[in-house]
């Protein structure tokens, strides 16, 4: 008999959810979306002013300055994924699936905000440090199949992808510094950084800028004790290498640079500002590099523990690493209530990642055709929003059939 | 928190409906950047290649020809030619091979307006012959130029015509002396040359002439240029009326200035064997509107100027004579000239060689490159009182403006200047923009700006420069008339305080640096 089944694949901004699929033991169709974004230093405000006004008042501006740290980071993640689980015989099961993946991230300085959103005339004098900035931008889809065992007490799988790439920026300064003279008759840049683009063709979903393979795996072993059953999971998911087709840009900069404006000694036709125009491209010419990129996908490996029960209070606690970005280790404990077999709500603690502290609240309902997850994380970026940043909300919805 | 919820709705949406980038709000800043930089000086902004440099002080110093005579002028020898032909009446003739049938002496008198030469060493010549012979055999025609000789040796020409053809070369006469006396030694202007034509000494027998055979020779003396040359060049008076362009004032404009020290020199020199008589009848200077004419006691007095002296063996063969002519602030009215910024000077004057004949009696001479000329050298010295002297200058402007939302952010700003300032004079700044067609679209101030004078001594000299600032503010109005213009015009007024006499030195510069502050949004 041929089973059609789904399932959700859903993560926090800062590690993954339990995936519903694994153990599931009827075919099932699965629709989940995720978004989340979580700041160290940047407020929920700010950032919820930057999208939904037209303008940022000044205040605004010193406000989130007045809050930031020497050095801050922000991370993004979107998801959008469709998954179907097929059962096999003897516990085997195979997985096909179609997932919109979304990343971003950044590293940055106060003074970086500083110079991007109040200029340089304010600072005349002084030298603002942009160094260890970085961000990253990907989007791409991958297309997975995948192949499972289920049996009492484990379970294990994989999915192999091939993604297709649609966009991709990434930009870091080692080194950037720049200051301005008391009077602003002098700029100075020491620089070295690196910039790297995908081709311009990214305007539309599925363009294809680049293509490459992926890799998740998940392992989970259950023991049983008198207090119920401890569920112990390792999840490797998002492993993936792409290679950028040809067209893609990449500046690698080395430089210091003293510009005192362009000088006008011969005063015969003199073209204000061409002198420099051609000295840039010239530069640019220099730093840049053209044809193929590789580059590893943002990934995330989990460890964690969670206990398991029909009904009454669980916990767990678990440790999540972002490879290939910027977001540091985030460790994290949960505890929740599972009122019966069908409804279970729970809340969690975590610090790091993209951020600091963080509280999340998530509710399920499970029968055995339906099964349905909400999740809301990072809740006090939206309590406390003038204080801390961060938003992330995850829902999916499962349907089970067959026998 | 509706207003964040709200937040991460329109980021789901954006990115579900995967349409292109988030559309954020915009914000302010404040951007500061250097734009330009550099010294100048006055010579610089006058642009005129006569100001140069003398003890330190800036001058404004034309030297230009006024009159130039060479040898060329003085006695040019026009190209000249004379046919000779000889033809059989009748036939039968009978004529042995090798013994002349046609022999003549051929002289050219040249005609040259009045001179009489004797003598010349040809520097550059052309000396065309055409044999034409019109006989059946073939003829030998000996050619010589008894007036040329070098070494001794008389130019000889021996050539072979065959039958019914012509033959045509050109030769010179490079490095020949030329005597213009004639065979007898007793004219003037005129060469001989001695022909003879005869049947190829080859041709065995005799020759029987048929009636109306003929042998022509034809030759052309053109292109004859002296090295040297004597004689008498005859009594010629030459006028002369011309103008000399003086741009420093085109771009030195000023209402009223008190020039105190200047120079004119005029030099006659005569470089020829033969006296002169020089008259200057007048020189003004005139601009658009008026004209001034100069007072010197020389001033149509004929001035005698002896003959050049022949120096042979010393590094230069001729000695010249010269007469030099002064007009300075205590024997003429210059300044007067100078002061109403003239565009020119304008002059007449003659020049008479020979004015009392032959004097020489035959005993004129020229040699190449030793002419009679007429030079001026006008020197002024930039040590002036001036009251509003204005200086422009124009840079080219090639702002892009062709993206208009980019155009559009920029909501005004402030372009700050600090001028070192090094000339002792206070001056005032304004910077106008101009479009295509030159006209005025916008200033960046309607008060000019002004910009201190450097700090002097007693005796007018710098002794330290003095720095200014100036401030242009612009608002989101004038931004549009800023991007937009094609030219910007730096425009500079200058006052000696109470119209004090200074002198610009060539270490006198003015050092500027520029930097605007630039208000706009983002992104």
């Amino acid at each position: 008999m041929l089973m059609l089944s789904g399932m959700a694949w859903v993560s926090s901004a800062q590690r993954l959810d339990r995936s519903m699929w694994m153990g599931v033991e009827r075919n099932a169709a699965d629709l989940s979306i995720h978004l989340g974004a979580v700041g160290s230093g940047l407020t929920t405000s700010f950032a919820s002013a930057l999208l939904t006004q037209d303008f940022l008042e000044r205040e605004a501006i010193q406000v989130q300055r007045d809050k930031l740290r020497t050095i801050n980071s922000a991370g993004f993640d979107y998801r959008a994924d469709v998954l179907g689980v097929a059962q096999l015989k003897d516990g085997w099961a195979v997985t096909a699936g179609v997932t919109d993946v979304a990343h971003a991230s950044t590293e940055f300085s106060d003074d970086a905000f500083r110079l991007l959103f109040e200029g340089n005339a304010a600072y005349r004098g002084l030298e603002l440090d942009l160094s260890s900035s970085s961000f990253q931008y990907l989007r791409y889809q991958k297309f997975s199949v995948g192949l499972m065992r289920n049996n009492l007490k484990s379970s294990m799988g994989f999915r192999l992808s091939l993604i297709n790439g649609q966009q991709w920026i990434n930009a870091n300064a080692e080194r950037a510094k720049l200051s301005t003279s008391d009077w602003g008759d002098t700029l100075g840049l020491d620089l070295i950084g690196q910039w790297q683009q995908s081709g311009l063709d990214e305007g539309y979903l599925g363009a294809q800028n680049g293509a490459g393979v992926g890799l998740d795996l998940f392992l989970s072993h259950d023991w049983v004790t008198e207090e119920g059953t401890w569920r112990a999971f390792i999840d490797v998911r998002d492993l993936g290498w792409i290679q950028w087709f040809p067209g893609s840009q990449e500046y690698q900069v080395d430089t210091v640079v003293t510009f005192y404006g362009v000088e006008v000694n011969d005063f015969e036709g003199n073209a204000v500002g061409a002198g420099l125009g051609d000295s840039l491209d010239r530069a640019f010419l220099g730093w840049r590099n053209t044809g193929v990129i590789n580059t590893w996908t943002p990934s995330w490996i989990q460890c964690s523990v969670k206990q398991e029960r029909d009904k009454g209070f669980e916990f767990g606690l678990g440790a999540t690493w972002r490879p290939f970005t910027v977001a540091k280790t985030y460790g994290w404990m949960l505890a929740g209530y599972q009122f019966n077999q069908k409804w279970y709500a729970g809340s969690e603690i975590g610090y790091g990642g993209f951020g600091r502290m963080q509280v999340a609240i998530e509710g399920m309902f499970h029968t055995r055709s339906v099964s349905a997850r909400l999740r809301w994380a990072n809740m006090e970026g939206l309590i406390f929003s003038d204080r801390l940043g961060g938003m992330m909300i995850t829902a999916g919805i499962q349907y089970q059939f067959g026998s | 928190m509706i207003q964040n919820i709200r937040a991460l709705i329109l980021v789901l949406v954006g990115f579900v409906s995967c349409n292109g980038p988030l559309d954020i709000a915009s914000w302010e800043v404040e951007a500061t950047s250097p734009l330009v930089y550099g010294r100048m000086n006055i010579a610089d902004l006058v642009a005129v290649k006569e100001i140069s440099s003398e003890g330190g002080v800036l001058q404004y110093r034309v030297q230009d020809t006024l009159v130039r005579l060479g040898v060329d002028t003085l006695i040019g020898i026009p190209d000249t030619t004379l046919v000779s032909e000889f033809m059989i009446p009748v036939g039968g003739v009978q004529w042995p091979a090798g013994v002349p049938f046609y022999s003549d002496t051929i002289r050219t008198t040249f005609n040259l307006d009045g001179a009489q030469l004797s003598f010349a060493e040809v520097r550059k010549s052309l000396f065309s012959v055409s044999l034409k012979n019109n006989l059946k055999e073939q003829i030998l025609v000996r050619y010589r130029i008894l007036s040329a000789t070098q070494n001794g040796d008389t130019f000889e020409l021996e050539e072979l015509v065959p039958g019914k053809s012509t033959f045509e070369g050109d030769f010179d006469l490079d490095g020949y002396n030329l005597d213009f006396r004639g065979l007898d030694g007793k004219r003037s202007n005129t060469l001989n040359a001695y022909v003879e034509a005869m049947i190829d000494p080859n041709f065995t027998g005799t020759y029987t002439f048929s009636a109306g055979e003929s042998f022509e020779i034809q030759n052309t003396f053109k292109e004859i240029i002296p090295q040297y040359a004597q004689g008498y060049f005859g009594q010629q008076l030459t006028q002369y009326e011309d103008s000399v362009t003086i741009d420093l004032f085109k771009s030195l404009a000023f209402q009223s200035a008190d020039i105190l020290e200047y120079d004119v020199d005029i030099t006659i020199d005569n470089g020829i064997g033969a006296d002169l008589l020089f008259e200057i009848g007048g020189v003004s200077t005139y601009n658009s509107s008026s004209v001034v004419s100069l007072g010197h006691p020389i001033l149509g007095e004929p001035q005698p100027i002896g003959r050049a002296i022949r120096t042979p063996g010393l590094a230069s063969p001729v000695k010249h004579m010269q007469q030099h002519y002064s007009f300075t602030s205590s024997n003429s009215n210059l300044d007067e000239l100078l002061e109403i910024r003239p565009n020119g000077i304008a002059y007449n004057m003659s020049l008479e060689i020979n004015p009392l004949g032959d004097i020489s009696l035959g005993n004129d001479f020229v040699r190449f490159g030793h002419d009679i000329s007429a030079s001026m050298d006008l020197t002024v010295p930039l040590k002036f009182g001036v009251e509003g002297l204005l200086l422009r200058d124009t840079f080219a402007m090639n702002a892009d403006t062709s993206d208009s939302e980019q155009i559009d952010r920029i909501l005004g700003g402030v372009i700050r200047g600090k001028i070192l300032n090094g000339y002792p004079f206070e001056a005032t700044v304004q910077l106008l923009f101009l479009d295509s067609n030159g006209v005025v679209t916008d200033s960046l101030s309607d008060i000019r700006q002004t910009i201190q004078s450097a700090e002097a001594n007693g005796f007018g000299m710098v002794i330290n420069s003095v720095e200014s600032e100036v401030v242009f503010p612009f608002d989101r109005d004038r931004v549009d008339a800023v991007l937009g213009a094609t030219q910007a015009v730096l425009l500079a007024r200058f006052d000696t305080y109470q119209s004090q006499i200074v002198e610009l030195r060539d270490s006198y510069e003015i050092e500027f640096r520029f930097a605007a502050d630039l208000n706009t949004t983002l992104p």
